[in-house]
Protein backbone atom coordinates (compact mmCIF):
# COMPACT_ATOMS: atom_id res chain seq x y z
CA UNK A 1 0.00 0.00 0.00
CA UNK A 2 1.31 3.75 -0.83
CA UNK A 3 1.82 5.89 2.11
CA UNK A 4 0.54 9.06 2.64
CA UNK A 5 4.38 10.58 3.42
CA UNK A 6 5.67 9.64 0.32
CA UNK A 7 6.27 11.92 -2.43
CA UNK A 8 4.49 12.24 -5.54
CA UNK A 9 6.57 11.91 -8.73
CA UNK A 10 6.22 11.67 -12.29
CA UNK A 11 6.74 7.67 -13.16
CA UNK A 12 2.83 8.08 -11.69
CA UNK A 13 1.77 9.30 -14.28
CA UNK A 14 3.85 8.14 -17.43
CA UNK A 15 2.48 4.53 -18.47
CA UNK A 16 4.60 1.58 -17.54
CA UNK A 17 7.63 0.58 -19.94
CA UNK A 18 7.00 3.47 -22.04
CA UNK A 19 10.12 5.00 -20.58
CA UNK A 20 12.11 2.11 -20.96
CA UNK A 21 11.11 2.10 -24.92
CA UNK A 22 11.69 5.85 -25.29
CA UNK A 23 15.08 5.25 -23.67
CA UNK A 24 15.92 2.30 -25.90
CA UNK A 25 14.72 3.69 -29.16
CA UNK A 26 16.97 7.52 -28.09
CA UNK A 27 19.61 5.38 -26.98
CA UNK A 28 19.89 3.32 -30.88
CA UNK A 29 19.34 6.85 -33.08
CA UNK A 30 21.26 9.60 -30.27
CA UNK A 31 25.00 10.01 -29.61
CA UNK A 32 26.51 9.30 -26.43
CA UNK A 33 26.88 12.84 -25.46
CA UNK A 34 23.45 13.29 -26.34
CA UNK A 35 21.87 10.67 -24.43
CA UNK A 36 24.31 11.42 -21.30
CA UNK A 37 22.77 14.93 -21.11
CA UNK A 38 18.87 13.74 -21.60
CA UNK A 39 19.87 11.07 -19.19
CA UNK A 40 21.02 13.78 -16.64
CA UNK A 41 18.15 16.20 -17.88
CA UNK A 42 15.76 13.29 -17.15
CA UNK A 43 16.72 12.64 -13.38
CA UNK A 44 16.92 16.62 -12.65
CA UNK A 45 13.91 16.72 -14.15
CA UNK A 46 12.25 14.22 -11.43
CA UNK A 47 14.32 15.62 -8.55
CA UNK A 48 13.08 18.80 -9.56
CA UNK A 49 9.17 18.02 -9.92
CA UNK A 50 9.64 15.20 -6.91
CA UNK A 51 7.68 18.05 -4.61
CA UNK A 52 3.67 18.25 -5.13
CA UNK A 53 3.87 22.40 -4.53
CA UNK A 54 6.13 23.00 -7.24
CA UNK A 55 3.48 21.08 -9.48
CA UNK A 56 0.62 22.60 -8.00
CA UNK A 57 1.57 26.57 -8.38
CA UNK A 58 2.35 25.22 -11.94
CA UNK A 59 -0.90 24.58 -12.76
CA UNK A 60 -2.58 27.29 -10.67
CA UNK A 61 -0.16 29.58 -12.89
CA UNK A 62 -1.35 28.13 -16.17
CA UNK A 63 -4.96 27.94 -15.11
CA UNK A 64 -5.11 31.62 -14.14
CA UNK A 65 -3.27 33.25 -17.14
CA UNK A 66 -5.57 31.32 -19.36
CA UNK A 67 -8.86 32.65 -17.17
CA UNK A 68 -7.40 35.96 -17.16
CA UNK A 69 -5.06 36.78 -20.71
CA UNK A 70 -8.54 37.98 -22.68
CA UNK A 71 -10.13 39.83 -19.38
CA UNK A 72 -7.59 41.49 -17.67
CA UNK A 73 -4.42 41.88 -19.95
CA UNK A 74 -5.05 44.53 -23.12
CA UNK A 75 -1.66 45.88 -22.58
CA UNK A 76 2.20 45.11 -22.79
CA UNK A 77 3.31 46.93 -19.39
CA UNK A 78 0.58 44.97 -17.94
CA UNK A 79 1.44 41.94 -19.67
CA UNK A 80 4.82 42.24 -18.67
CA UNK A 81 4.09 42.99 -14.79
CA UNK A 82 2.02 39.52 -15.12
CA UNK A 83 5.35 37.75 -16.72
CA UNK A 84 8.05 38.91 -14.50
CA UNK A 85 5.70 38.00 -10.94
CA UNK A 86 5.48 34.63 -12.61
CA UNK A 87 9.15 34.79 -13.60
CA UNK A 88 9.96 35.39 -9.75
CA UNK A 89 7.45 32.76 -8.52
CA UNK A 90 8.90 30.07 -10.90
CA UNK A 91 12.91 30.92 -10.39
CA UNK A 92 11.79 30.27 -6.76
CA UNK A 93 9.72 27.68 -6.70
CA UNK A 94 12.29 26.15 -8.95
CA UNK A 95 15.39 26.56 -6.70
CA UNK A 96 14.04 26.56 -3.23
CA UNK A 97 14.44 23.04 -3.12
CA UNK A 98 17.11 22.21 -5.80
CA UNK A 99 19.82 21.46 -3.04
CA UNK A 100 18.15 20.91 -0.36
CA UNK A 101 16.58 17.84 -2.08
CA UNK A 102 20.52 16.36 -2.68
CA UNK A 103 21.57 17.41 0.85
CA UNK A 104 18.44 15.65 2.44
CA UNK A 105 18.70 12.30 0.26
CA UNK A 106 22.39 12.42 0.81
CA UNK A 107 23.14 12.49 -2.84
CA UNK A 108 25.12 15.39 -2.71
CA UNK A 109 28.23 13.59 -1.24
CA UNK A 110 28.08 11.25 -4.74
CA UNK A 111 27.35 13.86 -7.19
CA UNK A 112 30.83 15.82 -5.98
CA UNK A 113 32.46 12.83 -6.07
CA UNK A 114 31.62 12.52 -10.26
CA UNK A 115 31.53 16.24 -10.62
CA UNK A 116 35.28 17.47 -9.87
CA UNK A 117 34.79 21.53 -9.15
CA UNK A 118 32.03 23.27 -7.39
CA UNK A 119 31.85 25.29 -10.55
CA UNK A 120 30.87 22.39 -13.01
CA UNK A 121 28.42 20.88 -9.74
CA UNK A 122 25.99 24.39 -10.43
CA UNK A 123 26.10 24.43 -13.65
CA UNK A 124 25.52 20.58 -13.67
CA UNK A 125 21.89 21.42 -11.41
CA UNK A 126 21.26 24.77 -12.58
CA UNK A 127 21.12 24.73 -16.37
CA UNK A 128 18.11 22.02 -15.47
CA UNK A 129 16.21 24.39 -13.39
CA UNK A 130 16.96 27.38 -15.70
CA UNK A 131 15.81 25.53 -18.75
CA UNK A 132 12.44 24.53 -16.95
CA UNK A 133 12.12 27.91 -15.70
CA UNK A 134 12.39 29.29 -19.36
CA UNK A 135 10.09 26.32 -20.52
CA UNK A 136 7.46 27.12 -18.19
CA UNK A 137 7.71 30.99 -18.93
CA UNK A 138 7.46 29.88 -22.84
CA UNK A 139 3.65 29.34 -23.15
CA UNK A 140 2.26 32.10 -21.43
CA UNK A 141 4.89 34.77 -22.66
CA UNK A 142 3.93 33.40 -26.27
CA UNK A 143 0.12 33.09 -25.04
CA UNK A 144 0.30 37.26 -24.71
CA UNK A 145 2.71 37.35 -28.05
CA UNK A 146 -0.26 35.83 -29.52
CA UNK A 147 -3.33 37.84 -27.94
CA UNK A 148 -1.39 41.38 -27.95
CA UNK A 149 0.20 41.05 -31.03
CA UNK A 150 3.66 41.66 -29.75
CA UNK A 151 6.57 41.83 -32.76
CA UNK A 152 9.13 38.80 -32.51
CA UNK A 153 12.05 40.62 -31.89
CA UNK A 154 9.89 42.28 -28.67
CA UNK A 155 9.00 39.28 -27.52
CA UNK A 156 12.75 37.72 -27.51
CA UNK A 157 13.77 40.54 -25.52
CA UNK A 158 11.02 40.00 -23.16
CA UNK A 159 11.95 36.56 -22.96
CA UNK A 160 16.10 37.53 -22.66
CA UNK A 161 14.83 40.26 -19.65
CA UNK A 162 12.68 38.00 -17.93
CA UNK A 163 15.61 34.84 -18.08
CA UNK A 164 17.71 37.42 -16.36
CA UNK A 165 15.60 38.35 -14.17
CA UNK A 166 15.01 34.52 -13.19
CA UNK A 167 18.86 33.62 -12.60
CA UNK A 168 19.41 36.43 -10.03
CA UNK A 169 16.60 35.15 -8.43
CA UNK A 170 17.93 31.70 -8.69
CA UNK A 171 21.38 32.44 -7.56
CA UNK A 172 19.59 34.54 -4.78
CA UNK A 173 17.02 31.63 -3.66
CA UNK A 174 20.69 28.37 -3.57
CA UNK A 175 22.02 31.21 -1.06
CA UNK A 176 19.58 31.44 1.15
CA UNK A 177 18.50 28.16 0.73
CA UNK A 178 22.08 27.35 1.46
CA UNK A 179 21.19 28.17 4.80
CA UNK A 180 17.93 27.93 5.95
CA UNK A 181 17.79 24.86 4.43
CA UNK A 182 14.21 24.20 4.15
CA UNK A 183 12.28 24.56 0.90
CA UNK A 184 9.53 26.95 2.04
CA UNK A 185 11.34 29.68 4.58
CA UNK A 186 13.89 30.05 1.36
CA UNK A 187 10.94 30.91 -0.59
CA UNK A 188 9.21 33.31 2.40
CA UNK A 189 12.87 34.71 2.90
CA UNK A 190 13.58 34.99 -0.62
CA UNK A 191 10.64 37.00 -1.12
CA UNK A 192 10.90 39.61 1.52
CA UNK A 193 14.38 40.09 0.45
CA UNK A 194 12.79 41.01 -3.21
CA UNK A 195 10.01 42.87 -1.75
CA UNK A 196 12.83 45.15 0.43
CA UNK A 197 14.73 45.35 -2.76
CA UNK A 198 12.42 46.76 -4.97
CA UNK A 199 10.49 48.68 -2.94
CA UNK A 200 14.23 50.31 -2.25
CA UNK A 201 14.45 50.60 -5.87
CA UNK A 202 11.25 52.14 -6.60
CA UNK A 203 10.86 54.90 -3.30
CA UNK A 204 10.10 58.39 -4.03
CA UNK A 205 12.31 60.17 -5.95
CA UNK A 206 15.33 58.75 -5.95
CA UNK A 207 18.08 59.82 -8.27
CA UNK A 208 18.70 57.45 -11.38
CA UNK A 209 16.64 54.99 -9.70
CA UNK A 210 16.08 53.31 -13.21
CA UNK A 211 19.51 52.39 -13.27
CA UNK A 212 19.60 50.26 -10.40
CA UNK A 213 16.46 48.31 -10.37
CA UNK A 214 16.81 44.68 -10.55
CA UNK A 215 13.19 44.10 -13.29
CA UNK A 216 13.53 46.78 -15.08
CA UNK A 217 12.41 46.53 -19.14
CA UNK A 218 13.86 48.96 -21.01
CA UNK A 219 10.57 49.02 -23.52
CA UNK A 220 8.86 50.96 -20.54
CA UNK A 221 6.30 53.08 -22.20
CA UNK A 222 7.31 55.72 -19.34
CA UNK A 223 10.74 55.72 -19.96
CA UNK A 224 9.83 55.81 -23.91
CA UNK A 225 8.08 58.66 -23.43
CA UNK A 226 10.31 60.50 -21.41
CA UNK A 227 13.17 59.44 -22.03
CA UNK A 228 15.62 60.13 -25.34
CA UNK A 229 16.62 56.81 -26.87
CA UNK A 230 20.61 57.22 -25.99
CA UNK A 231 19.95 58.19 -22.39
CA UNK A 232 17.87 54.73 -22.75
CA UNK A 233 20.66 52.48 -24.41
CA UNK A 234 22.84 53.59 -21.29
CA UNK A 235 20.48 53.31 -18.99
CA UNK A 236 19.67 49.83 -20.52
CA UNK A 237 23.67 48.86 -20.27
CA UNK A 238 23.99 50.51 -16.57
CA UNK A 239 21.28 48.55 -15.46
CA UNK A 240 22.08 44.97 -16.86
CA UNK A 241 26.24 45.34 -16.02
CA UNK A 242 24.55 46.32 -12.69
CA UNK A 243 22.53 43.42 -12.36
CA UNK A 244 25.04 41.23 -13.52
CA UNK A 245 27.68 42.17 -11.33
CA UNK A 246 25.00 41.25 -8.49
CA UNK A 247 24.32 38.45 -9.70
CA UNK A 248 27.74 37.64 -9.97
CA UNK A 249 28.55 38.29 -6.48
CA UNK A 250 25.68 35.64 -5.44
CA UNK A 251 27.40 33.00 -7.54
CA UNK A 252 30.25 34.14 -5.80
CA UNK A 253 28.63 33.42 -2.24
CA UNK A 254 26.97 30.49 -3.15
CA UNK A 255 30.27 28.95 -4.66
CA UNK A 256 31.79 29.40 -1.63
CA UNK A 257 29.19 28.07 0.74
CA UNK A 258 29.05 24.86 -1.64
CA UNK A 259 33.00 24.48 -0.97
CA UNK A 260 32.78 23.98 2.92
CA UNK A 261 30.28 20.75 2.01
CA UNK A 262 31.81 19.29 5.34
CA UNK A 263 29.69 22.13 7.16
CA UNK A 264 26.47 22.04 4.24
CA UNK A 265 26.05 18.41 4.50
CA UNK A 266 26.04 17.81 7.55
CA UNK B 1 49.75 0.17 -8.49
CA UNK B 2 51.00 2.04 -5.55
CA UNK B 3 49.56 4.94 -3.20
CA UNK B 4 52.14 6.54 -0.75
CA UNK B 5 50.18 8.65 1.80
CA UNK B 6 53.13 11.19 3.27
CA UNK B 7 53.21 12.72 5.85
CA UNK B 8 49.54 14.05 5.58
CA UNK B 9 47.95 16.71 8.10
CA UNK B 10 44.21 18.26 8.46
CA UNK B 11 44.12 21.50 10.78
CA UNK B 12 40.39 22.67 10.70
CA UNK B 13 39.61 26.56 10.73
CA UNK B 14 38.33 26.25 14.31
CA UNK B 15 41.86 25.23 14.83
CA UNK B 16 40.96 21.21 15.55
CA UNK B 17 43.80 18.88 14.58
CA UNK B 18 41.63 15.98 12.84
CA UNK B 19 45.22 14.34 11.90
CA UNK B 20 48.82 14.63 12.28
CA UNK B 21 51.59 13.17 9.98
CA UNK B 22 50.23 10.21 8.67
CA UNK B 23 52.10 7.86 6.61
CA UNK B 24 50.99 4.73 4.32
CA UNK B 25 52.07 2.48 1.89
CA UNK B 26 49.52 0.44 0.06
CA UNK B 27 49.58 -1.54 -3.18
CA UNK B 28 47.31 -3.80 -3.83
CA UNK B 29 45.08 -5.50 -1.30
CA UNK B 30 42.76 -4.78 1.29
CA UNK B 31 43.89 -1.94 4.30
CA UNK B 32 41.56 -1.56 7.00
CA UNK B 33 41.66 1.82 9.26
CA UNK B 34 40.74 1.64 12.31
CA UNK B 35 39.98 3.86 14.95
CA UNK B 36 37.12 5.37 17.50
CA UNK B 37 34.52 7.94 16.24
CA UNK B 38 36.42 11.44 15.89
CA UNK B 39 39.80 9.48 15.02
CA UNK B 40 40.31 11.58 12.08
CA UNK B 41 38.98 8.39 9.64
CA UNK B 42 36.87 10.39 7.71
CA UNK B 43 39.20 12.94 7.37
CA UNK B 44 41.77 11.09 5.57
CA UNK B 45 39.30 9.37 3.49
CA UNK B 46 37.71 12.27 2.29
CA UNK B 47 41.68 13.65 1.51
CA UNK B 48 41.91 10.60 -0.26
CA UNK B 49 38.79 10.93 -2.29
CA UNK B 50 39.75 14.83 -2.76
CA UNK B 51 37.20 16.21 -0.99
CA UNK B 52 39.27 18.16 1.04
CA UNK B 53 42.34 19.60 1.00
CA UNK B 54 45.07 18.51 3.69
CA UNK B 55 46.95 21.17 5.37
CA UNK B 56 50.54 19.04 4.86
CA UNK B 57 51.88 16.59 3.21
CA UNK B 58 51.04 14.67 0.03
CA UNK B 59 49.00 11.81 -1.20
CA UNK B 60 50.70 10.04 -4.29
CA UNK B 61 49.48 7.91 -6.83
CA UNK B 62 52.35 5.89 -8.98
CA UNK B 63 54.35 8.72 -8.08
CA UNK B 64 52.34 11.88 -9.00
CA UNK B 65 50.44 13.58 -7.07
CA UNK B 66 47.23 13.47 -6.50
CA UNK B 67 45.88 17.22 -5.47
CA UNK B 68 47.82 18.30 -8.70
CA UNK B 69 45.87 15.88 -10.80
CA UNK B 70 42.54 15.51 -9.16
CA UNK B 71 40.28 14.93 -12.80
CA UNK B 72 43.16 11.80 -13.78
CA UNK B 73 42.51 10.42 -9.60
CA UNK B 74 38.97 10.81 -9.87
CA UNK B 75 38.61 8.22 -13.11
CA UNK B 76 40.34 5.76 -11.09
CA UNK B 77 39.19 6.21 -7.81
CA UNK B 78 35.81 4.81 -6.28
CA UNK B 79 34.80 6.12 -3.70
CA UNK B 80 31.89 4.92 -0.83
CA UNK B 81 31.21 8.13 1.73
CA UNK B 82 29.36 7.60 5.05
CA UNK B 83 27.10 9.50 4.54
CA UNK B 84 25.30 8.60 0.85
CA UNK B 85 21.76 8.12 -0.32
CA UNK B 86 20.08 7.76 -3.49
CA UNK B 87 17.03 9.22 -4.89
CA UNK B 88 14.34 6.64 -3.79
CA UNK B 89 12.08 6.76 -6.59
CA UNK B 90 14.84 5.65 -8.98
CA UNK B 91 15.13 1.90 -10.33
CA UNK B 92 18.70 0.22 -9.40
CA UNK B 93 19.49 0.18 -12.93
CA UNK B 94 18.45 4.06 -13.44
CA UNK B 95 20.92 4.89 -10.76
CA UNK B 96 23.35 3.07 -12.05
CA UNK B 97 23.16 4.35 -15.02
CA UNK B 98 23.15 7.76 -14.49
CA UNK B 99 26.18 7.54 -11.92
CA UNK B 100 27.66 5.62 -15.09
CA UNK B 101 27.36 8.35 -17.11
CA UNK B 102 28.43 11.21 -14.91
CA UNK B 103 31.75 9.21 -14.87
CA UNK B 104 32.23 9.08 -18.62
CA UNK B 105 30.43 5.83 -19.24
CA UNK B 106 28.01 5.59 -22.23
CA UNK B 107 26.28 2.50 -24.66
CA UNK B 108 27.30 -0.67 -24.30
CA UNK B 109 30.23 -0.86 -21.95
CA UNK B 110 27.97 0.89 -19.65
CA UNK B 111 25.32 -1.21 -20.01
CA UNK B 112 27.59 -4.43 -19.70
CA UNK B 113 29.31 -2.28 -16.73
CA UNK B 114 25.90 -2.26 -14.66
CA UNK B 115 25.17 -6.06 -15.70
CA UNK B 116 28.54 -6.58 -13.79
CA UNK B 117 28.15 -4.39 -11.07
CA UNK B 118 25.03 -5.91 -10.32
CA UNK B 119 25.49 -9.53 -10.43
CA UNK B 120 28.96 -9.01 -8.47
CA UNK B 121 26.79 -7.61 -5.57
CA UNK B 122 24.23 -9.83 -5.77
CA UNK B 123 21.46 -7.20 -7.35
CA UNK B 124 21.06 -8.94 -10.49
CA UNK B 125 17.61 -9.63 -9.73
CA UNK B 126 16.60 -6.21 -8.59
CA UNK B 127 18.05 -4.62 -11.38
CA UNK B 128 14.29 -3.44 -12.07
CA UNK B 129 13.29 -2.20 -8.26
CA UNK B 130 13.04 1.34 -7.19
CA UNK B 131 15.29 2.29 -4.12
CA UNK B 132 12.95 3.13 -1.74
CA UNK B 133 11.87 -0.65 -1.80
CA UNK B 134 15.62 -1.60 -0.61
CA UNK B 135 16.84 -3.06 2.41
CA UNK B 136 19.62 -1.08 4.35
CA UNK B 137 22.31 -4.46 2.53
CA UNK B 138 20.97 -3.83 -0.89
CA UNK B 139 21.58 -0.20 -0.75
CA UNK B 140 24.71 -0.31 1.15
CA UNK B 141 25.52 -3.08 -1.88
CA UNK B 142 24.01 -0.97 -4.73
CA UNK B 143 26.10 2.00 -3.16
CA UNK B 144 29.34 -0.40 -3.80
CA UNK B 145 28.26 -1.54 -7.13
CA UNK B 146 28.10 2.49 -7.98
CA UNK B 147 31.29 2.77 -6.65
CA UNK B 148 32.77 0.01 -8.85
CA UNK B 149 31.24 0.84 -12.22
CA UNK B 150 34.03 2.44 -13.80
CA UNK B 151 36.96 -0.03 -12.44
CA UNK B 152 38.44 1.73 -10.51
CA UNK B 153 41.55 1.21 -9.46
CA UNK B 154 41.66 2.27 -5.88
CA UNK B 155 38.53 1.52 -3.76
CA UNK B 156 37.84 3.81 -0.25
CA UNK B 157 35.05 2.91 1.85
CA UNK B 158 33.96 4.54 4.61
CA UNK B 159 32.36 2.00 7.24
CA UNK B 160 30.74 -0.50 4.45
CA UNK B 161 29.37 -2.87 7.12
CA UNK B 162 27.54 -0.45 9.77
CA UNK B 163 23.72 -1.76 9.37
CA UNK B 164 24.10 -4.96 7.91
CA UNK B 165 23.08 -8.59 9.08
CA UNK B 166 25.73 -10.66 9.66
CA UNK B 167 24.97 -12.46 6.51
CA UNK B 168 25.42 -9.61 4.71
CA UNK B 169 28.69 -8.57 6.12
CA UNK B 170 30.16 -12.18 5.48
CA UNK B 171 28.87 -12.21 1.71
CA UNK B 172 30.69 -8.12 1.83
CA UNK B 173 33.78 -9.43 3.63
CA UNK B 174 34.04 -12.03 0.38
CA UNK B 175 33.26 -9.78 -2.46
CA UNK B 176 36.12 -7.40 -0.76
CA UNK B 177 38.39 -10.11 -0.79
CA UNK B 178 37.80 -10.55 -4.72
CA UNK B 179 38.42 -6.52 -5.25
CA UNK B 180 41.33 -6.72 -3.08
CA UNK B 181 42.58 -9.11 -5.76
CA UNK B 182 42.65 -6.44 -8.18
CA UNK B 183 42.61 -2.80 -6.34
CA UNK B 184 43.77 -1.06 -3.57
CA UNK B 185 40.58 -1.09 -1.40
CA UNK B 186 40.74 0.95 1.57
CA UNK B 187 38.47 0.26 4.57
CA UNK B 188 37.51 2.49 7.47
CA UNK B 189 35.68 0.96 10.03
CA UNK B 190 35.01 0.91 13.74
CA UNK B 191 34.12 -3.29 13.18
CA UNK B 192 37.12 -4.91 14.22
CA UNK B 193 36.04 -8.41 13.21
CA UNK B 194 35.98 -6.92 9.21
CA UNK B 195 39.26 -5.47 9.68
CA UNK B 196 40.54 -8.85 11.27
CA UNK B 197 38.65 -11.20 8.55
CA UNK B 198 39.70 -9.28 5.69
CA UNK B 199 42.25 -6.68 5.74
CA UNK B 200 45.80 -7.48 5.42
CA UNK B 201 47.41 -4.33 6.60
CA UNK B 202 45.75 -2.54 9.40
CA UNK B 203 46.43 1.11 10.50
CA UNK B 204 44.82 2.41 13.55
CA UNK B 205 44.40 6.15 14.60
CA UNK B 206 43.54 7.81 17.44
CA UNK B 207 42.93 11.35 18.12
CA UNK B 208 44.09 12.23 14.21
CA UNK B 209 47.63 10.66 15.12
CA UNK B 210 49.22 7.22 13.82
CA UNK B 211 49.56 4.68 16.50
CA UNK B 212 50.05 1.42 14.72
CA UNK B 213 50.54 0.27 10.95
CA UNK B 214 50.79 -3.45 10.08
CA UNK B 215 49.59 -6.85 9.69
CA UNK B 216 46.25 -7.56 12.38
CA UNK B 217 48.43 -10.55 13.52
CA UNK B 218 51.53 -8.16 14.57
CA UNK B 219 48.77 -6.39 16.13
CA UNK B 220 47.53 -9.08 17.64
CA UNK B 221 50.93 -9.50 19.37
CA UNK B 222 50.30 -6.83 21.91
CA UNK B 223 47.42 -9.03 23.77
CA UNK B 224 49.23 -12.46 23.08
CA UNK B 225 49.30 -14.65 26.24
CA UNK B 226 47.59 -11.64 28.46
CA UNK B 227 43.80 -12.82 27.37
CA UNK B 228 41.96 -15.39 29.54
CA UNK B 229 38.42 -16.69 30.37
CA UNK B 230 37.36 -17.48 34.15
CA UNK B 231 34.19 -18.27 35.56
CA UNK B 232 33.91 -16.12 38.55
CA UNK B 233 30.28 -15.61 41.15
CA UNK B 234 27.98 -13.26 39.85
CA UNK B 235 28.25 -10.98 42.73
CA UNK B 236 32.19 -10.74 42.36
CA UNK B 237 32.11 -9.19 38.80
CA UNK B 238 31.67 -5.33 39.85
CA UNK B 239 34.89 -5.75 41.88
CA UNK B 240 36.56 -7.94 39.11
CA UNK B 241 35.86 -5.48 36.35
CA UNK B 242 36.92 -2.60 38.12
CA UNK B 243 40.54 -4.88 38.16
CA UNK B 244 40.60 -6.21 35.19
CA UNK B 245 40.23 -5.10 31.14
CA UNK B 246 36.68 -7.52 30.47
CA UNK B 247 36.32 -8.08 26.65
CA UNK B 248 33.51 -10.10 26.90
CA UNK B 249 30.75 -11.43 29.95
CA UNK B 250 28.53 -14.02 29.70
CA UNK B 251 25.81 -14.94 32.57
CA UNK B 252 25.74 -18.63 32.96
CA UNK B 253 23.17 -18.77 36.20
CA UNK B 254 24.77 -17.67 39.27
CA UNK B 255 27.77 -17.28 37.27
CA UNK B 256 29.67 -15.85 35.00
CA UNK B 257 32.06 -16.46 32.11
CA UNK B 258 34.69 -12.90 31.88
CA UNK B 259 36.67 -12.80 28.97
CA UNK B 260 39.57 -10.57 29.77
CA UNK B 261 42.89 -8.82 29.31
CA UNK B 262 45.31 -9.58 32.89
CA UNK B 263 47.13 -6.33 32.56
CA UNK B 264 49.20 -7.56 36.40
CA UNK B 265 49.75 -11.15 35.74
CA UNK B 266 46.99 -13.71 35.43
CA UNK B 267 48.88 -15.74 38.45
CA UNK B 268 46.09 -13.97 40.96
CA UNK B 269 43.11 -14.74 39.46
CA UNK B 270 42.55 -18.66 40.38
CA UNK B 271 41.33 -20.91 37.52
CA UNK B 272 41.88 -18.17 34.34
CA UNK B 273 42.42 -20.33 31.44
CA UNK B 274 44.66 -18.42 28.60
CA UNK B 275 42.65 -18.31 25.54
CA UNK B 276 43.73 -16.93 21.90
CA UNK B 277 43.92 -13.25 21.68
CA UNK B 278 42.06 -11.46 18.57
CA UNK B 279 42.30 -8.02 17.32
CA UNK B 280 39.34 -7.13 19.08
CA UNK B 281 41.13 -7.85 22.29
CA UNK B 282 44.39 -5.55 21.03
CA UNK B 283 41.83 -2.98 20.12
CA UNK B 284 40.12 -2.78 23.16
CA UNK B 285 43.63 -3.15 25.07
CA UNK B 286 45.00 -0.33 23.10
CA UNK B 287 41.91 2.07 23.71
CA UNK B 288 42.06 1.39 27.59
CA UNK B 289 46.05 2.21 27.32
CA UNK B 290 45.34 5.50 24.84
CA UNK B 291 42.42 6.52 27.85
CA UNK B 292 45.20 6.30 30.57
CA UNK B 293 47.68 8.14 28.71
CA UNK B 294 44.72 10.66 28.11
CA UNK B 295 44.40 10.93 31.93
CA UNK B 296 48.11 10.93 32.40
CA UNK B 297 48.61 14.13 30.33
CA UNK B 298 45.47 15.82 31.75
CA UNK B 299 47.08 15.33 35.41
CA UNK B 300 50.16 16.82 34.10
CA UNK B 301 48.53 19.72 32.39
Amino acid sequence: MKKSSEKVVMSSIIPRGLAKKVHRLLERHLPPKVMDWLSQFWIQTRILFSRTLILMVVAMFAVFTWATIKEEIYKESDAFSFLILQSLALAILLHMNLWETEREGRTFELLIMRIPGVNRLIWFKMRVSLLWNFLLLLPFSLGFMWFLTIPLWRELLYLFFLMTVSVFVALLTCVVSSFVKRGLPTAIIVAIILTMASSFTSAGELPAKEYFQFFIFPMNEWLFENWSHKRLAIMLIVNRLFFLSVAGLLYWWFYRRLQKTEKWIV
Amino acid sequence: MHLSIQNLGKVYQDGKTALNGFNWELERGIYGLLGPNGAGKSTLLEILSLGLMPTSGKVLWDGWDIQKKPNAFRRILGYLPQNYGFYPELKAWQILDYMGRLNGLHGRRLKRRIGEVLEIMGLGNDAKRKVRTFSGGMRQRLAIAQSLLHSPQILVIDEPTTGLDPGERVAFRNMLFDLGRSCVVLLSTHIVKDVEYSCHQMSLLYDGIQRFTGEPSEFMKRVEGRVFETLIPFEEFPKFSKEQCVIAIQERGKVVTVRFIASNGVHEIPGAQPVRANVEDAYVDFMRQCGEEELIDEEVV
